[in-house]
């Protein structure tokens, strides 16, 4: 009777080793994990890169852990892994134009969203009008991206609102969008309750790991932010390669 | 024709400034002084009875003067009513000002008082706090009737003038006690304007106007402070009042004697656009004064008036900035003098500049200016900018963030059971839960519990391991199980992480810039929003 019950305990170990096993040769589905894998077809990922700008405060307000709408403390920009890619994947938005839901902002230029410049100093951001806005990113054709690096204001701790990132071959957005990110937790930006986590823009930028997936355009939403109604962009930052 | 085009002219100032004072009063957020005046009112108003209370709350009148407009409006109830009920007794006040700058034509001549009056309607400071419920607007109203009753007391003397003189030094007084500041350099500008203008004969007042002035005042302190002769004690804290204000003024709000000036004539904050700036009323003052103290203003212009006014101005600007305790509102009752200065400073260009290219040139240079200075006025009040740090005036404002946190809560309290009786508690300190008593009203189960928190708070500034156990054995007393809602210090992060473990979700909400709360919101509350949003 106990061998039996040590085989079935044995098998049920070799069992859990094996899925623990395939979902690990599949690569992390959550997308927020270190592991150094590949592509899903064999190719070879590697650390991306990125340059970041002059840290422009320290210390971040204190946050929460177990909470599911929540400042991510677990995960904090900070301390993340780097962003894998394949070893030909680079910056495909840089001085790709931009549109946006705000055509006259009230400080700056849309083409400083692409421009490289990723300083919280004056003459670095845009400032776009109060409550829900976007800016778009035509990156001139298809593109599998693999990862998105997003600066809102990193000059004082806060919080946006409602940020929302999509990609779609539409420039209107209004079919075949992919949401890579979402953390309108209350659905106040009517697009939908997003499960990612708030965060403070921070220096180090937003990291949304977006895995393979092709686009031509992208789409940043925010809802205005824990200091005020505006939206602000220093930067948004595409990696990816040309679509097969 | 000319007295027609004045009359017109005063119609379209006023028409102006109700317009700018009276649009979108709601918009904003409450400041935490503006609540807590609503807080003091509602003790007048519910029965508790009002008691002044010397530390940092200013003069009872504008508590008085609200149960005033609150029975005109005919608001139900104090949870009833809105920042409209309250804001518009500035905005009142303020248009009242711009038209008593016309009863000064006597004085600096309708030009110039017209002048006053357009300016008046546009400065962006004097609009700003015209639709900010505090003291300053409405005290600035009894400056401005204390001036007049006095110009027009030395100019006839007599008994009704004195005692309209003795009820405006008296309201001066009831609205705010820092008013000892202002009667300095007033005293002063009447001493040195008299001595200035070389009449030797003394001014024909009486011994019996002065008693008459002085039972005017005595009578409007004895009735405001003492709680219309209810509180006794009030009037010996009315006294109590200057030493405490003497402290804060060493200690609290302190800023480079420049202040007042950057605030006033070049507040800029690069990359944005927009200088904010009334150096044109400065500018204009300064011609006004300079006039009058050359005696080159124009016949029916008193000079020795205009001095007076230029000696009060000027010495207050001097003496606030010479004081570390500075608010960007203080800067109105100085403010005030420069618009009556600017109005003279008007009314010297038109007489001196008489060759015809010149009076055009100056019409062009006044209606840029003019321009100018209402579109910064627009801006100052401008939804964007409005609480925006950005503007000067914008001084330790409340962000817009608080609307959603108080809209979260009504529509939790819409999902619950218990509705607006779901508990609610506020862990903070005594300085970052205002404005929440004004925007959470209508909760009836709300608790404050700064005095226990501010020791945890002191406790989470050291250097002890987080989270520390006697916090969370602390807090664990004050917590309830059943609470809808907490609103927390983000320092207590890591003690009620522990505490509240899964049972509630988080939302980070911005109270001032950079100043955050947490709400922790109970699960199954949580859920139950959710799932009338998806």
């Amino acid at each position: 009777m106990n061998q039996s019950i040590q085989r079935i305990a044995w098998r049920l170990m070799l069992t859990l080793a094996l899925v623990c096993g395939l979902t690990f040769m599949a690569g992390c589905p959550s997308g927020d994990c270190n592991c150094n894998g590949d592509g899903g077809n064999g190719e070879k990922l590697v650390d991306v890169a990125v340059e970041m700008p002059t840290p422009m405060f320290t210390g971040t307000p204190p946050i929460l852990e177990n909470m599911k709408v929540r400042v991510d403390t677990k995960n904090p920009e900070t301390k993340r892994a780097p962003l894998q890619a394949p070893a030909d994947v680079q910056v495909v938005s840089r001085g790709k134009p931009v549109t946006s839901s705000d055509d006259f902002p009230m400080i700056g230029d849309l083409p400083l969203v692409t421009d490289g410049d990723k300083e919280a100093n004056e003459g670095s951001y845009v400032e776009l009008a109060p409550g829900k806005q976007w800016v778009q990113i035509d990156l001139g054709e298809k593109y599998e991206i693999w990862g998105i690096f997003l600066w809102h204001y990193h000059t004082s701790a806060r919080v946006y609102r409602d940020t929302i990132v999509q990609l779609s071959d539409d420039p209107e957005f209004a079919q075949g969008i992919i949401t890579v990110f979402n953390n309108d937790h209350d659905n106040s930006s009517e697009l939908g309750v997003g499960e990612d986590f708030e965060y403070f823009d921070e220096h180090v930028g937003k990291l949304i790991r977006v895995q393979s997936k092709t686009g031509r355009y992208i789409r940043c939403y925010s809802n205005g932010n824990t200091d005020n109604d505006q939206n602000h962009y220093v930067e948004v930052e595409v990696w990816g390669r040309p679509a097969p | 024709m000319k007295t027609h085009a004045a009359y017109l002219a005063l119609l379209l100032i006023l028409l102006l400034a109700g317009h700018l004072r009276f649009t979108h009063l709601d918009s904003r957020p409450m400041h935490t002084d503006e609540s807590t005046n609503t807080l003091i009112f509602r003790t007048l108003l519910e029965g508790d009875g009002y008691r002044y209370r010397p530390d940092d709350y200013h003069g009872p009148a504008l508590h008085y003067l609200t149960l005033a407009f609150y029975k005109a409006q005919g608001t139900e109830s104090f949870i009833d009513s809105t920042r409209i009920t309250y804001r518009v007794i500035p905005a009142v006040f303020g248009l009242a000002t711009v038209l008593l700058l016309v009863a000064f034509r006597r004085w600096i001549g309708p030009g110039a008082a017209l002048g006053a009056a357009l300016l008046c309607a546009i400065s962006p400071i004097c609009l700003f706090y015209s639709r900010y419920y505090i003291h300053e607007t409405i005290y600035v109203f009894t400056i401005l009737l204390t001036l007049l009753a006095g110009a027009a007391y030395f100019d006839r003397p007599g008994a009704w003038r004195a005692v309209a003189l003795g009820l405006g030094i008296g309201l001066m007084h009831a609205f705010k006690e820092t008013c000892i500041i202002a009667w300095f350099t007033m005293a002063v500008g009447l001493g040195a304007a008299w001595l200035s203008t070389g009449n030797n004969q003394r001014p024909h007042w009486r011994w019996a106007h002065v008693g008459a002035a002085i039972v005017a005042a005595l009578v409007v302190w004895i009735a405001f402070y003492s709680s219309m002769f209810t509180h006794w004690q009030g009037l010996v804290d009315s006294i109590k009042a200057y030493g405490m204000y003497s402290d804060r003024s060493q200690n609290w709000h302190q800023h480079p004697w420049w202040k007042y000036l950057q605030w006033l004539f070049w507040y800029r904050t690069p990359p944005l656009p927009i200088v904010w700036t009334e150096a044109l009323i400065g500018g204009l003052a300064l011609i006004g004064a300079i006039a009058a103290l050359l005696k080159k203003t124009p016949d029916r212009i008193r000079v020795g008036f205009v001095r007076f006014v230029a000696i009060y101005s000027f010495g207050s600007l001097i003496l606030f900035s010479i004081i570390g305790y500075k608010t960007p509102w203080n800067a109105l009752p100085f403010m005030l003098g420069f618009i009556l200065l600017a109005g003279v400073g008007i009314a010297v260009l038109i007489d001196r500049l008489r060759r015809p290219a010149l009076r055009i040139a100056l019409g062009l240079a006044l209606a840029a200016g003019l321009w100018h200075l209402l579109s910064v006025a627009q801006y100052t009040i401008m939804p964007r900018f409005e609480y925006d740090p950005r503007n000067p005036y914008v001084y330790s404002q409340t962000v817009k963030d608080i609307d959603r946190l108080a809209r979260r809560l009504h529509n939790l309290a819409a999902v619950s059971d218990h509705g607006h009786a779901m508990p609610i508690q506020v862990l903070t300190d005594a300085f970052n839960y205002w404005p929440l008593p004004w925007e959470l009203r209508r909760f009836e189960r709300i608790g404050y519990y700064h005095a226990q928190v501010t020791p945890l708070l002191n406790l989470a500034n050291k250097d002890v391991p987080r989270p520390s156990s006697h916090a969370i054995t602390e807090l664990k007393k004050i917590v309830r199980n059943d609470a809808a809602v907490l609103i927390a210090e983000p320092a207590l992060a890591p003690e009620l992480n522990k505490l509240l473990g899964d049972r509630y979700i988080c939302e980070t909400r911005g109270l001032r810039p950079g100043v955050h709360l947490h709400i922790h919101i109970r699960k199954d509350l949580w859920d139950r929003y959710l799932d009338t949003k998806r």
